[in-house]
């Protein structure tokens, strides 16, 4: 029988920052949150799929919000994970009808709350745009980036698990492999837009 | 310090001593091409987080539903054998009852009705009385000719 370890909020946050219960975080995420932000998006006009997708996106997003330290717990997880559900779903409603009714919805909808959600939450669009240059680079590259920036292996981990030569081999190939996914992100519109906007804000 | 793409990589692996790190952040707020190269390199990182975070959370949230669609069956599962259940029964009772008919139409025959139901009237004892003797003797004797003869007399 599975024995699953039930985590207050606080320790959740904890978990999701340690790579060894991370996943079991995500399972009570799912488990505990799951049906009232899928419930919201479907009161919202949303569909069965248009649920499940976006409560992932909201995991992925506060995950993100956790790994970069910007969750101050000032709300309960819960209240979070429905706010960040409702920005994404108002940003795709947003995106699916540009104009007209649905943007007086967005503006009406949008929190006060505890977070800026236009920060933290970027543009789906370009999010997915992202992943698929990623795809491009081909797989060692992808699992030695994959490998260092988020497991978190140290280079003769990798050199263990990969199985180079030494650790300057995996260095290299680690900083080419950065370089070309650079190189690509210069390339798509989206994103050079984005980073104009921050370093000129 | 030279700001090349090199430097900034180990700028954001944090693999710069403190010292440099430190100097190396002042150069940024006044080199924009620099900073725009370190923010690129920043989202490139970052994207390779969001993709390993993605497919965890994409792995979860299948198992998840696996899980939901396998308990969703379950119960389906138990209404049908409920439902198979009563039909069995009610079967059975259709069974019962048509092997109740048949038996009665095939029990059931004029003759056998007869013998089953049939009483005969039965004449009380008079006295004194001899005008009908020879009509109540042969009824009594269940001797129907002669009752009939008599009676038509």
């Amino acid at each position: 029988m599975d024995k699953h370890i039930r985590f207050s909020d606080d320790e959740l946050v904890e978990a999701i920052r340690d790579k060894n219960m991370r996943e079991e975080a995500i399972r009570q995420l799912y488990q505990e949150h799951a049906e009232i932000t899928r419930s919201f998006i479907k009161g919202k006009g949303g569909t069965e799929q248009d649920a499940d997708d976006i409560f992932q996106e909201t995991v992925i997003s506060f995950i993100e919000v956790i790994q970069k330290g910007k969750f101050r717990q000032e709300s309960s997880i819960r209240t979070f994970l429905i706010s960040i559900s409702k920005h994404l779903w108002y940003n795709e409603i947003r995106r699916r009808q540009r104009a007209g009714n649905r943007e007086n919805l967005y503006e009406s909808g949008k929190d006060t709350e505890e977070w800026n959600a236009g920060d933290l939450i970027q543009d789906r669009e370009l999010k997915k745009q992202l992943s698929q240059l990623l795809i491009t680079l081909g797989t060692s590259c992808r699992k030695i980036l994959e490998l260092f920036y988020y497991e978190n292996l140290s280079m003769k981990e990798i050199v263990l698990q990969m199985h180079y030569e030494n650790e300057q081999v995996v260095r290299n190939k680690k900083y080419k492999c950065l370089q070309q996914l650079t190189d690509k992100i210069k390339e798509n519109p989206l994103a050079a837009k984005q980073i104009s906007e921050l370093i000129f804000k | 310090m030279e700001l090349n793409q090199e430097i900034l990589v180990d700028y954001l692996d944090k693999s710069l001593s403190p010292e440099n790190s430190s100097k190396l952040a002042t150069q940024l707020k006044e080199d924009v091409q620099a900073a725009r190269e370190l923010q690129f390199l920043q989202l490139a990182i970052d994207t390779v987080r969001r993709d390993g975070i993605s497919q965890q959370v994409f792995a979860i949230r299948q198992s998840f539903e696996n899980n939901q669609m396998l308990s969703v069956k379950k119960t389906t599962g138990l209404v049908r054998s409920f439902y198979r259940v009563s039909m069995r029964v009610a079967a059975i009772l259709v069974f019962l009852i048509g092997i109740t008919v048949l038996y009665k139409y095939v029990s059931v025959s004029s003759q056998s009705l007869y013998e089953k139901q049939f009483t005969g009237y039965e004449l009380t004892n008079n006295r004194g009385q001899s005008s009908f003797s020879s009509l109540m003797e042969a009824y009594q004797n269940k001797n129907w000719k002669e009752v009939e003869r008599i009676y038509k007399k």
